[in-house]
């Protein structure tokens, strides 16, 4: 893909998807692979920020003998992903105009 | 090259980092080979151990960099200038300075009171001179009553003028002192 992927894109989509359902790395991680192209190794700082900053936290779950880490958002999560979201809609729009001429969405 | 490698490696590059950091770090790389389940499929995603630690570490620095830290409140600081203004005041360099002005101008009023002595002296010099001369030329007798008492006359002006002037300063820095 010919745009890069800045950090506060990223956070973004992955309180998209911790917000949908409680998930762990792994599977997180293949998740966000199907929509972007990152690294694997880019995805742990980003969940360890998140973590840090109160809006995930983690929980641990038996799994074939051993535990499953578990990511969860958290109210202060659900907050930033409100205003992750409100701030990507505005700044589609407003791709959205100049790439289509400036002229709104008659073009679509 | 398997899953024990690749987090040894790991391990040596991250060692440095704090306890909670370091074993959150290690759990997560080690859950991951554990789900992938393919110890060379993970490492081709996961990419060079090297290349994780590089994130973990630039992230954690990060982190605790734009940690809120302390700043330097300028705020209860004095402006520049002030500064500068209390800093002449407050030295000794004051001292001196003033005590030179405030002679320079008993000086200049001493001479002057002085100055002034002398005219009055000449006008009545000129004055008794007059009354000398009367007998012996009468025009010479008013040019020296008329002198003397144009000096005694600018005399008592001069000193009227220095003495309120004086009254007036004196009086000014009396109410100031007051306020």
């Amino acid at each position: 893909m010919a745009f890069q992927l800045g950090s506060a894109l990223l956070e973004a989509c992955v309180l998209a998807i911790v917000h949908r359902e409680d998930t762990y790395g792994y599977k997180l991680t293949q998740e966000v692979k199907q929509i972007m192209d990152v690294s694997e190794s880019t995805l742990y700082p980003v969940l360890r920020r998140l973590q840090k900053d109160g809006f995930l936290e983690t929980y641990d779950q038996p799994y074939q003998g051993r535990n499953r880490r578990y990511y969860r958002i958290t109210a202060a999560g659900r907050t930033q992903f409100n205003e992750f979201w409100k701030q990507w809609n505005g700044f589609r729009d407003k791709i959205d105009e100049v790439m289509n001429g400036g002229s709104g969405y008659e073009q679509r | 090259m398997n899953r024990d490698d690749f987090l040894r490696e790991l391990r040596s590059r991250i060692g440095h980092l704090p306890t909670e950091e370091l074993e959150a770090a290690m759990a997560y790389y080690r859950e991951y080979f554990d789900e992938c389940g393919d110890d060379a499929a993970a490492w081709a995603e996961l990419g060079s151990p090297a290349e994780a630690a590089a994130r973990i570490i630039a992230d954690y620095e990060e982190r605790n960099h734009s940690m809120p830290t302390q700043q330097y409140s300028r705020k209860g600081c004095l402006p520049g200038f002030l500064v500068g203004v209390f800093a002449t005041v407050s030295s000794p360099v004051w001292i001196p300075l003033i005590v030179v002005v405030l002679v320079l101008v008993f000086v200049f009023l001493l001479l002057t009171v002085v100055l002034l002595f002398v005219l009055a002296a000449v006008g009545f010099a000129l004055l008794t001179a007059a009354v000398k001369v009367l007998f012996i030329s009468i025009p010479t007798a008013i040019f020296s009553v008329g002198a003397g008492l144009l000096l005694l006359g600018m005399v008592l002006l001069a000193a009227f003028g220095i003495v309120y002037a004086v009254a007036a300063v004196i009086k000014r820095l009396a109410q100031k002192k007051g306020v």
